[in-house]
């Protein structure tokens, strides 16, 4: 049992086993107000408190520079998320250059032992630049990532995804890049992956990835999407035939 | 027997949304009921060109389906399709999820009959035929409702003498 007294400013001494204080902290994951006010209540509380407020990173457009100056100063952080999120700001429509400071966190991702899942969300859709792809498939390859959501891209080069196991993918109102079907024919297939979904705005290369590429699903999900490519949905369903355990349509009539 | 979840909704509250919990499960018999107002469903010819029946791990199929009423509050609905699809693999329970989309239609809420939805269902599966465990859940954006709406007046229901 640690003694956890605090007898400066009157404070009352407490003796609370660190693991108890942890493992209250733990409910608080995703309460980020109460991670901050807890931690800044004790020093002890603020060490404990500090894996839990990296756990899950949303960094909005404007607070990505200073998130990467954070992780520049105290790289121990960078053992803490689990979730990272990226909301991109996509203004230069059709073709946005990379945010510098996203390319420079990518940079780190390699490192962050316990990065489970990477969102990129796009305020607009857009198409990424060679600065981006290039960087991004180094550091997605190292990375400890098993869940990728890719949010509002254009023509998004599915080979990045090539040679890295991976087990939950999702599609928010992208469309892959046009190849010859040869091409996603010759390639080996993500036999890791068990969950595919594909939700909005799509095109048949998705589809056609998929069906060559993502044979070992359990689940597949077609949710909010107008006027889906059903012919090329139905060859994807055939691919998984032998796999799929959980499959969740979304049907508008008005939009199919 | 098709047994579905429709009748004995509760309503919750939320950001000014209100969501129907279906609660009783009842059961249709054919034999017993008449069908109702056929006259207020609108045909589509949506067709799913694949079939369930090749999936053999198959355990769950959820499906979200939209519900649009014209002017005369007549349902347009891609139910037929659904029905087919899931009567090519009726042994794989199905989670069937109804949506009315409030943004097409100038219906107000206690104006809609969903009956035509049940009689449809029950139609497709006649008693004595193998039929997939259904739960049906409707959700409704009730953005358009009175405040002192009475909900059994959004369900024109007369199945309850069929409950058990």
């Amino acid at each position: 049992m640690t003694d956890v007294n605090h007898h400066s400013n009157g404070v009352i001494p407490v003796l609370i086993p660190p693991e108890l204080i942890d493992h209250i902290f733990s409910f608080l994951r995703g309460d980020r107000l109460a991670l901050e006010e807890c931690s800044k209540a004790h020093p002890i509380f603020s060490s404990i408190a500090e894996p839990y407020l990296y756990a899950d990173v949303l960094l909005p457009m404007n607070y990505k520079m200073a998130f990467y100056k954070q992780l520049s100063e105290n790289p121990h952080i960078l053992k803490f998320p689990r979730t990272l999120e990226f909301r991109l700001s996509g203004h230069d429509f059709p073709s946005c250059p990379s945010e510098p400071e996203v390319l420079l966190i990518m940079s780190m991702v390699p490192r962050m032992a316990n990065l489970i899942s990477l969102t990129l969300a796009n305020k607009w859709p857009y198409r990424l630049n060679e600065d981006f792809i290039s960087t991004f498939k180094t550091c997605f390859r190292q990375s400890t990532i098993e869940e990728l959501c890719l949010e509002s891209f254009r023509d998004f080069p599915l080979s990045i995804l090539d040679g890295k196991a991976i087990k939950k993918l999702t599609f928010s109102d992208c469309t892959a890049k046009r190849e010859d079907e040869s091409v996603f024919a010759l390639g080996a297939s993500h036999q890791s992956l068990e969950t595919l979904i594909i939700r909005s705005y799509h095109n048949p290369d998705l589809l056609l990835w998929a069906s060559y590429r993502a044979t070992s699903l359990t689940t597949l999900e077609l949710r909010d999407s107008s006027r889906p490519h059903l012919r090329d949905f139905a060859q994807l369903l055939r691919a998984c035939s032998k796999t799929l355990t959980r499959l969740h349509l979304d049907v508008d009539s008005r939009r199919m | 027997m098709l047994t579905a979840v429709v009748c004995d909704i509760l309503y919750s509250v939320s950001n000014s949304h209100i969501h129907f919990i279906d609660q009783s499960i009842y059961r249709f018999n054919r034999q017993s009921h008449s069908y109702g107002p056929t006259g207020r469903w609108i045909e589509d010819h949506l067709v799913f060109p694949f079939t369930l029946s090749a999936h053999t791990c198959l355990k769950k199929v959820s499906i979200f389906a939209c519900l649009h009423f014209d002017s005369n509050a007549r349902i347009r609905c891609a139910l037929p399709a659904i029905l087919r699809l899931i009567k090519t693999a009726p042994s794989i329970p199905v989670f069937l999820s109804f949506h009315r989309d409030s943004r097409y239609s100038s219906v107000r809420v206690e104006r809609l009959n969903l009956s035509p939805l049940l009689v449809r269902i029950r139609s497709d599966f006649p008693t004595g035929g193998i039929c997939p465990h259904m739960d049906l859940h409707i959700n409704h954006d009730l953005s358009d409702c009175p405040p002192n709406l009475s909900i059994p007046d959004v369900f024109e229901m007369t199945d309850n003498e069929d409950s058990d």
